[in-house]
């Protein structure tokens, strides 16, 4: 019993779920047993998704040890492009299709200048960040253009679905796409190279491992995510906005972290990253039910994510300091 | 006896402007231990990153049992069944000793242009057999290889050789960093590599090492051989020497 | 004399700048960043009087938005270039000061647009301000909506400030939260309260701080936003099955988004800066300024209350960027 209380605390996930329980149970009891309640969970959960799938592709990317700092611009970006040639006659599949496209080619572009000009990621995905967020406002022509729901099969990403009406059918998305991404990771050859890529580059390279076409597909995933959160968010809250996304991916990469990806990469979980958003949603909007004071309000997230890590980080190294017996082989 | 398994032929290497290797002309004997001795910069290290596929010769030939090659990448020269361990850059710490043994080769169930379901259960049984046959026990195939000492890294990366039959097993200053016991172990093993009929290049600046295991010793200076005799015709002073 | 000023005149009424030798010179630095979705309806007003004048000019946004060292770099470039004309909002009583005296100083013609300093004309240099005040527009906002609360009862009031710390939307809170301290002074025997909480500036994010609270506090009648982002709540409200009215919705700057919602019955008020304006009438006080010789004047580009009655008519006008 004591062994697995062990491993357990040693794995960020599970680090990361005793936080975030610890998180709800505090702002159950502070909010007079509201936050919990079903109107507040159905919001948060509609909300989650979106961030959740951002910090997905942000956590493997980073696994695979690079940064990408333009997710929160294609957050916006593929919406705008979705949109703007369905008012321009388009219907919806081709249109969305499009706009993932156009995600794939952001990927690419930070990959390969990334790669190829031996840059870091962090600068490559800075200034895209800036050129995909000026691309959207170009694309938009000024102003944002009105989807007409009815050609939209709604109830295919943000109807309600389920019992009691909880869940968003994008949240299923949500399931689906860390299923996907996290089997892709642990079971397959391609997730035991985006590892011993951000492990130890020099290590994959010498025992052939084709570690530039590893990380492009990572930054293609990545973009891809972020692009579909995107179009998501817009079906859910009805417009395009250029602005949208804006600070996600400050979001996501403190979510992975939380989560248990290391920085330096070669260490994370996609459960972790989902975690880790998780976390900030229910911080951000537990916040709002503290009463806490307006202008105290960024203080306290920033003060409770740094909690919410160094949390994480203590437990797993009381889990490692826990003696018990090895096994004598 | 010189039946010769690889043949370098005067191979040249520039590196940003400083010519690496002049003219180097080797033959590597089939099953022979050969020890590769040489200062910071003479070369050796360049000559076995060329056959490991790091880098590419800009002049000369490899050929391997008289065929002439190209080695285009490390993926090449496994699939001659040339094998390196690394000084540093075999393993990577974060991963576990069965994805680590299998890294880059993984077994899989089923697969699809290269991408394919990895088979846990039989790189973790492969995993337990190899290191068992280098004469390693270490607690499991799972633990993470940045939990080893430095000689039990070593075993897990000469397990990896020996588990995907290397012709010619390159070690790379496999004794640095190494305790008394564990250094006798890997000299013991290269000795015991030409009873498996595997070729062994060994590069060290310890020469006690190299005449402690080796069937013929290579002295490189300045990108070029300057000695080339087998063990039992020179000592260590003379090749000290020649340095 | 009088030939001059019959040339003068003719002039005008020709319409072209034929006066001025080459075309005018206008920069426009403002404080946002361009994907705020309100300043395309400034940008378009500013490029139509452009282009009316066959005059060159260029709109400058920050990379960080409300970023004022940012603006100040712009500007000093701006001026650097010696353009005939700086059109600025001013969201600092201090920073921007230096460098409007030097414009000045050096001949450009300065009017501040949108936002202005919170001392006036006192405060800087600039020679006038268009744009709306934002204590009076939130006051007015605020006024407006009041008409549509319970006459009798409780009531409870949230403000979301968008951006705690900006001035414009410190000051928009401001205007609301005046008019409500009135109304409880006013009203003793009724209870009523009002909260402020930092709202956000990300529809999502807003949609669900604000449904947060709404959850913790059901016995909220109305929700004030100093930006558009109320629109997030009116779709937080749709989704729970709140029938529209039941919370009311205010807030500033017209936006397709609350257009809709608007429509749909969720916002009843909404306050409109004209924006248009205030792109578009400083090139042309520029204009007079540059040829006839006139001094730019304030202009207040109003507190124009919006209703669900007129969003047909908005509605086509803000599809071509006009409002």
């Amino acid at each position: 019993m004591r062994r697995l209380l062990k491993l357990a605390l040693q794995k960020p996930e599970l680090a990361a779920t005793l936080l975030l329980l610890l998180m709800v149970l505090f702002f159950q009891v502070r909010s007079g047993g509201v936050f919990l309640d079903y109107n507040n969970l159905r919001g948060i959960l509609g909300f989650l998704p979106e961030m959740a799938l951002v910090a997905i592709g942000v956590t493997l990317l980073m696994i695979a040890g690079e940064f990408d700092l333009s997710v929160g611009s294609v957050f916006a970006l593929s919406p705008m492009t979705m949109a703007v040639l369905m008012v321009a006659g388009w219907s919806f599949w081709p249109a969305f299709l499009v706009a993932l496209l156009a995600c794939v080619v952001v990927g690419l572009l930070n990959g390969w200048l990334t790669i190829w000009f031996d840059i870091p990621s962090f600068i490559t995905t800075l200034g895209m960040m800036f050129m995909a967020r000026s691309m959207t406002v170009v694309v938009s022509g000024g102003f944002p253009p009105r989807l007409d729901f009815e050609l939209i099969p709604e109830h295919l990403f943000v109807a309600y679905v389920g019992p009691g009406e909880m869940f968003r059918a994008s949240f299923l998305w949500l399931v689906a796409i860390a299923v996907i991404v996290g089997m892709l990771l642990s079971r397959t050859n391609f997730g035991n190279w985006v590892r011993a890529t951000g492990g130890f580059l020099p290590a994959a390279q010498a025992m052939g491992i084709p570690t530039h076409r590893v990380k492009l597909a990572c930054f293609v995933i990545c973009s891809v995510l972020a692009g579909l959160a995107g179009i998501i968010q817009v079906l859910r809250l009805g417009s395009p906005l250029p602005s949208l996304g804006m600070g996600y991916e400050l979001q996501a990469v403190s979510a992975a972290v939380i989560g248990g990806t290391s920085l330096s990469g070669g260490i994370g979980s996609i459960i972790g990253g989902i975690i880790g958003a998780t976390l900030i949603r229910v911080i951000d909007n537990g916040m709002v039910m503290s009463q806490i004071d307006g202008t105290w309000f960024q203080f306290a997230v920033g003060a409770l994510t740094i909690f919410a890590v160094v949390g994480n980080a203590w437990l797993r190294k009381r889990g490692r300091a826990m003696k018990v017996e090895t096994d004598p082989k | 006896m010189t039946d010769p398994i690889i043949q370098v032929k005067d191979l040249h290497k520039w590196y940003s402007g400083v010519h690496a290797l002049k003219g180097v002309s080797l033959d590597i004997n089939r099953g022979e231990a050969l020890g590769l001795v040489g200062d910071n910069g003479a070369g050796k290290s360049t000559l076995i990153n060329i056959l490991s596929g790091l880098h590419r010769p800009d002049q000369g030939q490899i050929l391997m049992d008289g065929r002439p090659v190209d080695i285009r990448n490390p993926k090449d020269a496994m699939g001659l069944g040339i094998e390196t361990i690394y000084q540093y850059n075999s393993m990577v710490p974060i991963m576990s000793i069965a994805r680590n043994l299998f890294i880059g080769r993984e077994p899989l169930k089923f697969s699809l242009g290269g991408l394919g379901w990895l088979d846990l259960k039989r790189m973790r049984e492969d995993s337990v057999a190899a290191i068992a046959d280098v004469d390693l026990h270490l607690r499991s195939p799972d633990a993470l290889v940045g939990e080893l000492s430095g000689g039990q890294r070593q075993g897990v990366a000469i397990a990896r050789a020996m588990h995907f039959r290397s012709k010619v097993m390159i070690l790379d200053e496999p004794t640095n960093h190494l305790s008394v016991k564990e250094t006798n172990k890997v000299i013991g093993f290269v000795r015991g590599l030409r009873d498996q009929g595997v070729t062994a290049i060994f590069i060290s600046h310890n020469m006690h090492h190299v005449f402690a295991c080796c069937d013929r010793v290579v002295a490189m200076a300045l990108g070029q051989v300057v000695l080339d005799k087998r063990i039992g015709d020179t000592s260590i002073e003379e090749v000290q020497d020649v340095l | 004399m009088r030939l001059k000023g019959l040339a003068l005149v003719a002039t005008l009424l020709s319409g072209t700048s034929a006066l001025a030798q080459e075309p005018l010179d206008i920069v426009f630095t403002v404080h946002s960043g361009a994907s705020n979705t309100f300043w395309q309806a400034v940008q378009k007003g500013f490029e139509d009087g452009c282009t009316k004048l066959a005059a060159n000019c260029q709109m400058v946004y920050v990379q960080t938005d409300g970023s004022v060292q940012e603006q100040v770099a712009n500007m000093e470039a701006a001026i650097a270039r010696n353009p005939d004309a700086l059109l600025t909002s001013i969201v600092d009583n201090n920073a921007f000061d230096d460098v409007i005296k030097r414009a000045r100083d050096a001949g450009i013609i300065v009017i501040a647009s949108n936002v202005d300093d919170l001392e006036g004309a006192a405060g800087n240099a600039r020679q006038a301000f268009i744009g709306q005040g934002f204590v009076p527009a939130g006051y007015s906002l605020a006024q407006a909506q009041w008409k549509n609360m319970p006459a009798e009862g409780d009531l409870h009031i949230l403000v979301g400030v968008s951006a705690p710390g900006q001035n414009w939307s410190e000051q928009r809170a401001l205007g609301v939260t005046n008019f409500l301290d009135e109304q409880i002074a006013a009203n003793p025997d009724r209870k009523i309260t009002y909260e402020k909480i930092d709202s956000g500036t990300d529809l999502a994010t807003v949609g669900d701080r604000v449904g947060a609270y709404l959850s913790a506090n059901p016995n909220t009648n109305a929700y004030f936003d100093t930006g558009f982002w109320h629109a997030a709540v009116g779709r937080v409200l749709a989704d729970r099955g709140v029938e529209p009215g039941k919370v009311l919705l205010g807030g500033f700057d017209l936006v397709p988004e609350v257009l809709e919602q608007m429509k749909a019955g969720y916002v009843q008020v909404q306050v409109d800066q004209q924006p248009y304006m205030q792109g578009f009438m400083p090139v042309m006080q520029v204009y007079l300024a540059k040829t006839v010789g006139l001094a730019p004047a304030d202009i207040d580009t109003g507190q124009g209350i919006v209703t669900p009655d007129m969003v047909d008519a908005i509605m086509e006008l803000s599809a071509k960027g006009l409002r």
